[in-house]
């Protein structure tokens, strides 16, 4: 498929995407009306295999994030955070489909776009960062190859334009010598600054949703305090929607104003940052709070959780945190909890902590 | 089942490459007794033919019939008979000794001195291991062939001493590949904790680098034992392999092939699936041991 | 004074780059330079630092995997350094190690019995039977099933195989180990996990640890001591409540800056963040290492190295401007 093809797409065009010709300013105001310009997800479910044997790996989520604004999504590993990012992206692994729910991204449902139409609005309106940017860089493509190519690709700059916008994007993400190190190779960077130039990828096309996996999961304390910083920071300037997948709870707390706490593809917990950290009602939001090893902890036990998360197939009819929970009682082995609580803060549970509402 | 596994076993980053390579292991797990099996089967059966089929049919490859010159196949000749009106099928059974023996035998001792060398280059000093390799890169810079055709031209050429100069002169390139990743396995954090654990350098060289290199042992034993069919049949394409009246399978094509202008093309057919099955044989097993050893 | 394990003004060089037979190497890594620290029998000492910094040559250089160009390494009054590898074997059943990446740091192609069972096997201790029955202890101990024995450790999660390793390193019943960032792979409820168990092990046994990691919060958990090292020198040691409440090194109170507010509490020094990357450790800056960063950097710093001072007791600090004391 062509560059013009692509234009021809059913995307709504940004302004942005018309000046085709000239380099895009971040800093320039976007203007949005709130409800039209964030993410939209309603009761998306994720479904792998067919028939009798299928399974779902993602229920029922529903969140909204607005332009500017970061949700912080929470779990262990096997909690179904990353396959959430990765049913948004469109870009689920083999055998999975989206089975229900939808996804809306400013005015386009992403959900009913053809593939071409998806690739086109991947490329344009959704950025990512991966956990280990060294497998995600090509590594034998230079830094300006593959921060310039999508941006060429999908905003349609000129070669020598898309260069510039490259080096400033190096710029902005504190690549120091960026004119330097433009054609260097991913090899040739550090953790924190491949970090970078994965975040500078990811902002060629200014997009609206950032999706950050675990960014910082490799990286020492230094470089996540520098790396997450940054992506505030840009994110203040453009205004972008922003979804930070983590399993720390106390980066949530710094970095996102909702919160949303997966357990085996489920919301346990979900609401605004501020509501969440004062009382945190799910016993496992508050193991997980429990378990973070804290400067001045006095002696304090951390809470470890004992046991695995049950396996998609295996998902149990009551609470699924049930098996591991201290609150367990026999009504939690039969019932899946109501959601109790308001929109800005509920949770799924009959025990929770702080008791009953 | 494997997909689900996936789920709760390991970091989310790894997820998709996760469930891609466990729905890979789960199409590997199905077909790759299949492939072993298959491979096996069809190399024994060339087994079968060159050693237990003298036994069923016993008819001399040597006995010459004047008035039988280049039939084509009947129920008398069933591979036909060659231009000193040999039976073609007695000299393919014939041939498939010398020339399976050759393969295999030869594979063994290439991969044991490749091994031993690439290995003491690996475990070595420093200094030690750029000398053995830049001995080495001597060694691979002298063309195979040429070194064959000069021990070759030396030396009495039967069988035996057909297994000694091919096994001997086909290891350094096995040698360079087992050097090179015994040293990316000498990096891994549990050769170190073997060494904290007060491993001998033989210890560590014996059970961890070797099994952790198995499967490319493997892969390049299935190779070898091909390379040195097909160097064999080169030999004795120069005349150099094994000596008249007996032939391998690669002398016998190469026969059939200065007569096939007058059309006996079961001179060349019959031989040429041999040398064809025999690699093709080694190929697919080595496929199915490599992967069941990686689907585990 | 001797300390049980005492490490004294310990160098550790690398020759960079291949150094032929007859080319010359093309420079030296200064990896650790003048460390001087002291452990004594069930007490946790945490090493802290960026990557780079050196910690984990350290770990490896106490436990004679790295050769150190100068110093010593004694434990219980005998010098390690000086050992032959021979000599060296029955000190190695005493110290062990788990390693920071649980997927490196055992051979996918032993069973998790062979694993635990290795080191036993290698300092020829007991018999098969009294091996296996060890290991599976171990393995109950570290809260797995026994049917473990016979499975492959790709079988587990991140969580479950560094507690296979730490049975492996169990095994030898040593007095020592040496932990290199043992939990940095992991969720937080694992690292949980790990870090209680540990300190459970270090209660039962009397064990002693170098724990080595890049999370301040984790290694306060566990260490009564923590070292702070950059670029292969230590710039702070203190008790951890006094090395919390008063860093005195402006890196040490960057470091803790740098962590998450739920984690760090009200410690905060607000110091302004150091900007780039450690420097290369081939041409470390001169003076002070870290002036190229420090926000508190003067002339002084970049030409004359501060030496580390006493500010009280056992709290020591190599910085020509040391953060005020707080109240």
């Amino acid at each position: 498929m062509t560059d013009k093809a692509l234009h021809r797409s059913h995307i709504p065009l940004r302004e942005t995407d018309m000046r085709s010709d000239r380099i895009v300013h971040h800093h320039e105001e976007r203007s949005y009306s709130s409800a039209t310009t964030g993410l939209q997800v309603r009761n998306l479910s994720v479904t792998f295999g067919r028939g009798r044997k299928a399974f779902q790996v993602i229920e029922d989520l529903s969140f909204d994030i607005a332009a500017g604004e970061t949700l912080g999504l929470v779990g262990e590993s096997g909690s179904g955070k990353s396959m959430t990012a990765a049913a948004l992206m469109g870009l689920l692994p083999w055998g999975g489909r989206v089975s229900s729910g939808s996804v809306r991204l400013g005015e386009t449902e992403m959900t009913r776009l053809s593939n071409a139409a998806l690739r086109t609005a991947r490329g344009r309106e959704i950025g990512m960062i991966f956990q280990n940017p060294l497998s995600s860089l090509n590594p034998s493509l230079t830094i300006v190859q593959q921060i310039a190519e999508p941006y060429r690709l999908y905003c349609g700059a000129s070669v020598s334009a898309a260069r510039d916008h490259a080096l400033k994007l190096l710029k902005e993400v504190g690549v120091p010598d960026a004119e330097k190190r433009l054609d260097d190779y991913p090899h040739q960077f550090s953790g924190g600054m491949r970090q970078r130039v994965m975040i500078a990828m990811a902002l060629a096309c200014n997009p609206r949703l950032l999706i950050a996996d675990e960014p910082t999961t490799a990286l020492d304390v230094i470089n996540q305090a520098q790396i997450l910083r940054l992506i505030q920071r840009i994110q203040k300037e453009q205004g972008m929607a922003v979804i930070f997948i983590t399993h720390d709870l106390s980066l949530v707390a710094e970095y996102a104003q909702k919160v949303m706490v997966l357990y085996a593809g489920k919301t346990v917990e979900q609401g605004s940052a501020e509501e969440f950290f004062q009382a945190p009602r799910h016993p496992y939001s508050q193991a997980l709070l429990n378990a973070i090893p804290r400067l001045i902890s006095a002696g304090k036990r951390l809470t470890d959780i004992d046991g695995l998360p049950p396996r998609p197939q295996e998902f149990p009819r009551g609470c699924r945190f049930a098996e591991r929970c201290p609150a367990m009682t026999p009504e939690c082995l039969t019932v899946y909890p109501e959601r109790t609580g308001t929109d800005a803060h509920h949770f799924f549970c009959v025990h929770p902590v702080g008791g009953a509402a | 089942m494997n997909v689900n596994n996936s789920l709760v076993a390991r970091p989310i980053p790894g997820m998709f490459t996760r469930i891609w390579t466990d729905s890979l292991r789960h199409w590997v797990g199905q077909y790759s007794h299949p492939m072993t099996w298959t491979g096996l089967g069809l190399f024994v059966f060339l087994l079968l033919f060159s050693w237990v089929g003298p036994l069923l049919y016993p008819v001399s490859p040597l006995a010459i019939h004047a008035n039988h010159l280049l039939l084509a196949p009947s129920w008398q000749y069933p591979f036909g008979t060659d231009n000193l009106g040999r039976n073609m099928l007695a000299r393919m059974m014939d041939g498939g000794k010398a020339t399976l023996e050759v393969g295999l035998l030869g594979a063994v001792i290439a991969m044991f001195l490749g091994i031993l060398y690439g290995m003491v280059a690996a475990m070595s000093p420093r200094w030690l291991d750029k000398v053995l390799m830049r001995l080495l890169d001597a060694l691979l810079a002298l063309p195979g062939i040429v070194l064959m055709i000069f021990f070759a031209a030396i030396i009495p050429l039967n069988t035996l001493s057909l297994i000694l100069v091919l096994g001997c002169l086909s290891w350094p390139g096995l040698a360079r590949i087992v050097r090179n990743e015994a040293l990316a396995y000498k990096e891994r954090d549990y050769v170190l904790a073997a060494r904290q654990f007060g491993a001998s350098t033989l210890y560590i060289a014996r059970v961890h680098l070797l099994r952790s290199m198995l499967p490319i042992l493997i892969v390049n034993a299935t190779f070898m034992v091909a390379d040195l069919i097909l160097a064999l049949s080169g030999l004795s394409f120069l005349g150099l392999g094994i000596q008249p009246p007996h032939a391998s399978w690669g002398g016998l094509l190469n026969d059939g092939l200065q007569l096939v202008i007058i059309g006996p093309w079961w001179l060349i057919v019959f031989p040429g699936v041999a040398i064809f099955l025999a690699i093709v044989a080694m190929n697919v097993l080595g496929q199915g041991l490599l992967a069941r050893l990686e689907g585990r | 004074m001797s300390h049980w394990l005492e490490v004294k003004n310990l160098d550790v060089r690398f020759q960079l780059g291949e150094g032929g037979i007859l080319r010359q190497s093309q420079g030296t890594i200064h990896a650790l330079s003048d460390i001087h620290f002291g452990l004594e029998q069930g007490q946790t000492v945490g090493l802290i630092g960026e990557s780079g910094s050196g910690k984990s040559t350290l770990g490896r250089a106490i436990l004679h995997l790295v050769r150190p160009s100068a110093g010593e390494v004694c434990l219980n009054g005998t010098n390690l350094t000086t050992l032959s590898e021979k000599k060296m074997r029955p000190y190695r059943q005493q110290m062990q190690m788990v390693f920071q990446d649980p997927f490196d740091s055992m051979n996918a192609r032993m069973t998790v019995g062979q694993i635990i069972m290795e080191p036993l096997l290698l300092q020829r201790l007991g018999n098969s039977s009294t091996r296996r029955q060890k290991a599976e202890a171990l393995l109950e101990r570290m809260g797995l099933d026994r049917r473990a024995m016979n499975r492959y450790p790709g079988q587990y999660s991140g969580g479950q195989r560094q507690r296979i390793a730490i049975a492996r390193a169990l095994s030898t019943e040593p007095q020592l180990l040496v932990l290199d960032e043992p939990t940095s792979g992991l969720d937080v409820s694992m690292q949980a996990r790990i870090l209680n168990l540990l300190q459970d092990l270090q209660k039962e046994m009397g064990l002693s640890y170098v724990f080595i990691s890049h999370d301040l919060g984790a290694v306060s958990y566990l260490a009564q001591s923590i070292i702070v090292l950059y670029l292969g020198r230590i710039v702070e040691v203190a008790p951890t409540a006094t090395l919390i409440a008063n860093p005195a090194h402006p890196y040490t109170a960057s470091l803790m800056d740098a962590l998450p507010l739920m984690v760090r509490q009200n410690t905060a020094t607000h110091l302004p963040m150091p900007v780039g990357e450690p420097p290369s450790p081939v041409n470390p800056p001169s003076g002070c290492a870290f002036h190229t960063r420090c926000p508190k950097a003067e002339a002084r710093c970049s030409s004359e190295r501060p030496s580390l001072q006493s500010l009280s007791t056992g709290h020591q600090v190599a910085c020509h401007f040391p953060l005020l004391v707080r109240q």
